[in-house]
């Protein structure tokens, strides 16, 4: 099936969703999100003489789109001020009667993590990528990858009372929420 | 370390229960494999759960915009059709 002629830009197509899913994780904003996956299809498409062919697309891919949100940050952090105030409030909940921290709020949790943490966990813990290949898509040493994802988990933990006592009762609750972002924005 | 006392009183009242030192003192390093097992089910299903849903066509017709362009780009220089004249 996979003719090793053909042009790599129709594979491009295969990956739109889970390039869709980092987006959402980084940029917890699905219009955001959805201008980030544009940019990295236009991007990949028009420098696709730069991607080795027998490399991972994805891993290719995920590093595009991250360059883009990082650019992006930048250039958005000297223009608006607000963005904290602006997320803060629509992710804001409602507490618990029983004042335990529930599995709706693994979003709220989430976001309470920096980019740099969050982008390490998520292509660690749900991309399927290696320590190794994350360092190199973020251009940073495996060491810090794993720092990264251990304070990440951590903080996860922490914010969610999540210890030996407490078994986490994250269902489909945890998915909502992050889904919940898509159309919330 | 004072830091460790600190840090039990600080879970004590947070749980408003008594809470033996000892016991928080040798948990609280060795971070839970479990919690970080389900945070990463759980993150990976949620984003699966993302990554499967059906693309908005904005993304799959860039993809055919793109390719129709690049298709004009490359046929150009042979233009083929043009020598076809109308009359």
């Amino acid at each position: 099936m996979a003719d090793t002629a053909r042009d790599p830009r129709e594979d491009l197509v295969n990956h739109l969703g889970a390039l869709r899913a980092f987006a959402l994780s980084l940029a917890r904003n699905g219009a955001t999100a959805d201008d980030l996956v544009q940019d990295t299809l236009v991007k990949a498409w028009t420098n696709i003489d730069k991607f080795n062919p027998g490399s991972n697309m994805r891993a290719w891919l995920f590093t595009i789109l991250r360059n883009t949100y990082y650019s992006l940050r930048r250039k958005r952090k000297r223009e608006v001020e607000d963005s904290d105030g602006a997320l803060s409030g629509t992710l804001a909940q409602k507490p618990d009667h029983d004042g335990r921290l529930h599995m709706r709020d693994f979003n709220s949790a989430f976001a309470q993590l920096n980019d740099e943490q969050r982008e390490a966990l998520v292509l660690v813990g749900a991309g399927g990528f290696s320590y190794d290949e994350a360092a190199e898509m973020c251009g940073v040493k495996t060491g810090t990858i794993k720092s990264r994802v251990n304070r990440a988990r951590a903080r996860l933990a922490e914010l969610m009372e999540l210890d030996d006592n407490s078994k986490m009762e994250l269902t489909d609750t945890v998915t909502a929420g992050i889904v919940a972002q898509q159309s919330a924005a | 370390m004072e830091l460790y006392a600190l840090k039990c009183v600080w879970f004590q009242k947070l749980r408003k229960k008594p809470m033996d030192c000892m016991t928080q003192r040798r948990r609280a390093r060795p971070r839970n494999e479990q919690a970080d097992r389900e945070i990463d089910e759980n993150l990976k299903r949620a984003f699966d759960q993302i990554a499967s849903e059906p693309v908005p066509d904005r993304f799959t017709d860039l993809l055919k915009r793109l390719k129709e362009k690049e298709a004009d780009k490359t046929r150009v220089p042979d233009q083929p059709e043009e020598n076809r004249s109308d009359g």
